[in-house]
């Protein structure tokens, strides 16, 4: 009969961390990776943000529900499930009345966390479930048909500047300038969406030195943008047509019904076409811009003659308005890892190798030995300075076990850490507690079939 | 090897006897110092630096052995009497105190004292 002792290992519970390997429910929209569990499946320590994820920015929910990898061949009683999310609230902070809630599914039952509010940076969010969505129990099983994700809702917030365009569309309060080509339809050769230059335009024909003349147009009217509005800025794409004019000017001009005709900057025009703009922040009259004045609002250009009083000089090609508002906006809420962490308590193994020819116990103290300056000595202990079992043996193949089966138990112990039981020493002070140190083993060098083997063991004391 | 005894008595006034020990090595020795100066060497003593002995021995009895660990984790002093040479007669503390099972019927020990008194 092969007398052995056996090793002990009860050890503290792990982590294993699950990623998503198939989609279950896709809500949102990937970017980066084809597929939604693409996007989110980087490993919990190596996110990475904006390469890839998922998004979706509607107030009504949308949920992304993914399928886990399988738990492999872990054995050990679930602690806990908690599923995390990195995830954030693009440019803007999330809506007030908006939400964000980690998802776990189960056996049909859908377990849901608290709604967060998401902040425009990525943060980490988790749902801690103590047992299943279902309120049963955690085993191997019920993790590996868990579902994981999220749902959420991102309502509109007033955020972001946003810049409408309104371009000339009819006759307007006032004509007064000539056109090209064709005479009498002066808005249209001014409504391009690109300016065309010399190809259609109005100017200015009086033949006075010094002489304005104003073109006021119908402009189009907003559709459905809404929020407060910040300014309005009328563009003139104008030039000097002459080779030897002075002072021609330009200045874009705006009416509101009820207000009179509103300039502001007056520029001196070059050859070439050139951009001019002014700008209100509010309506000439004083009052803030509504959505109502941009409608009742005409747009225009002013232009005056030089000093030679030639007509056909100053030409405007283009005229447009740009509404700065801030628009509602509903941010894109983006998602960029979801995984799943079990914790387990891995099962107690034990180990049994032959009994040992030899151990060796050594117990060392820290002593202190002082000589004072009175010609005293003192020597006194002071703790422990470790108290280590050095033992040494043999293994080979018994009808029962392999040897390194055995052995490689042995090394498994040593990786985990924690500490083990010795038993069948039949020796108190050897029997007891101990945390690995060290073990090696090496084939004998004259029976192969044996394995000599060295276990160095440090006393597990917390106290 | 003798069937005699020696007499420890620790703090905790537990008194054993274990057999005496196969080897006694004893060592006392002292701190120098040496000083260089202007081409003069000056030496002078600075007092003791170790008074220990290590005990070897092979002792039958387990409960010997246990009574040894318990003064070590203890740290306690132990009075020893019963040798013949009045050094090693005296207070100790343990600094080390190992054994070996590597035979049948009995512990290979080894017991390192540094003398207290």
């Amino acid at each position: 009969m092969v007398v052995s002792f056996s090793i002990t290992q009860s050890p503290l519970s792990k982590n294993i961390w699950l990623y998503p390997n198939s989609n279950y429910h896709s809500g949102c929209t990937a970017v980066g990776e084809a597929n939604n569990y693409e996007c989110v499946d980087e490993e919990y320590d190596v996110p990475d943000n904006d390469t890839t994820y998922v998004w979706a920015n509607r107030e009504s929910s949308v949920t992304d529900m993914y399928e886990i990898e399988n738990h492999g061949s872990i054995t050990g009683a679930i602690n806990y499930v908690k599923i995390y999310a990195r995830a954030k609230s693009h440019i803007y902070s999330m809506a007030g009345t908006g939400f964000y809630r980690i998802l776990a599914y189960h056996s049909g039952t859908t377990a849901r966390s608290d709604a967060f509010n998401l902040i425009n940076d990525y943060n980490v969010y988790s749902f801690l479930l103590l047992s299943t969505p279902s309120s049963g129990a955690w085993n191997w099983t019920a993790i590996d048909n868990l579902r994981i994700g999220f749902d959420l809702s991102s309502p509109t917030v007033a955020g972001t500047p946003t810049n409408l365009t309104l371009r000339p569309n009819s006759v307007g309060t006032l004509t007064e300038l000539a056109d090209y080509p064709v005479a009498g339809d002066n808005v249209w050769d001014v409504a391009e969406v690109a300016q065309d230059g010399d190809t259609t335009y109005v100017y200015n024909n009086d033949g006075h030195v010094y002489a304005y003349q104003t073109d006021l147009y119908g402009c189009e009217d907003h559709t459905t943008q809404t929020g407060t509005i910040n300014s309005v800025s009328i563009f003139n794409w104008s030039k000097d047509a002459s080779a030897y004019g002075v002072n021609l000017l330009v200045c874009p001009c705006l009416w509101v019904y009820g207000a009179a005709p509103s300039t502001k900057n007056y520029y001196t025009l070059t050859t070439t076409y050139t951009n001019y703009s002014n700008t209100w922040t509010s309506q000439p009259s004083g009052t803030a811009w509504s959505w109502d004045a941009i409608d009742k609002m005409h747009i225009g250009t002013q232009l005056r003659t030089g000093s030679t009083g030639a007509g056909g000089l100053p030409r405007t090609t283009q005229v447009y308005a740009v509404v700065n508002y801030l628009g509602p906006y509903n941010p894109e809420i983006r998602t960029t890892q979801c995984y799943a962490m079990v914790n387990y308590t891995p099962s107690t193994s034990t180990c049994y190798l032959s009994r040992p020819y030899s151990y060796t116990y050594n117990n060392n103290r820290q002593i202190n030995k002082i000589n004072t300056w009175a010609g005293e000595r003192l020597v006194y202990d002071v703790r422990r300075a470790s108290k280590t079992l050095i033992m040494t043996g043999f293994e080979y193949p018994r009808p029962d076990s392999v040897a390194t089966t055995t052995l490689n138990c042995v090394c498994a112990m040593k990786d985990n850490g924690t500490k083990i039981t010795l038993s069948g020493i039949g020796d108190t002070l050897v029997d007891t507690d101990w945390i690995i140190q060290d073990f090696n083993y090496n084939k004998n060098a004259e029976n192969p079939n044996i394995y000599d083997w060295t276990l160095t063991l440090e006393r597990y004391e917390n106290v | 090897m003798s069937s005699c005894t020696f007499t420890v008595i620790s703090d905790s006034t537990v008194t054993f006897y274990p057999k005496l020990p196969d080897t006694v090595q004893y060592a006392d020795g002292r701190i120098l110092n040496k000083l260089n100066l202007w081409d003069n060497l000056y030496v002078g003593d600075a007092g003791k630096s170790t008074e220990n002995i290590i005990l070897s021995g092979f002792e039958t009895d387990k409960n010997i052995i246990n009574y040894f660990d318990t003064i070590a984790d203890a740290g306690d002093e132990m009075t020893v009497t019963g040798f013949g040479n009045i050094n090693l007669n005296a207070t100790w503390v343990i600094e080390s105190f190992s054994y070996t099972r590597d035979v049948p019927g009995g512990y290979s020990y080894s017991l390192q004292l540094e003398k207290v008194r």
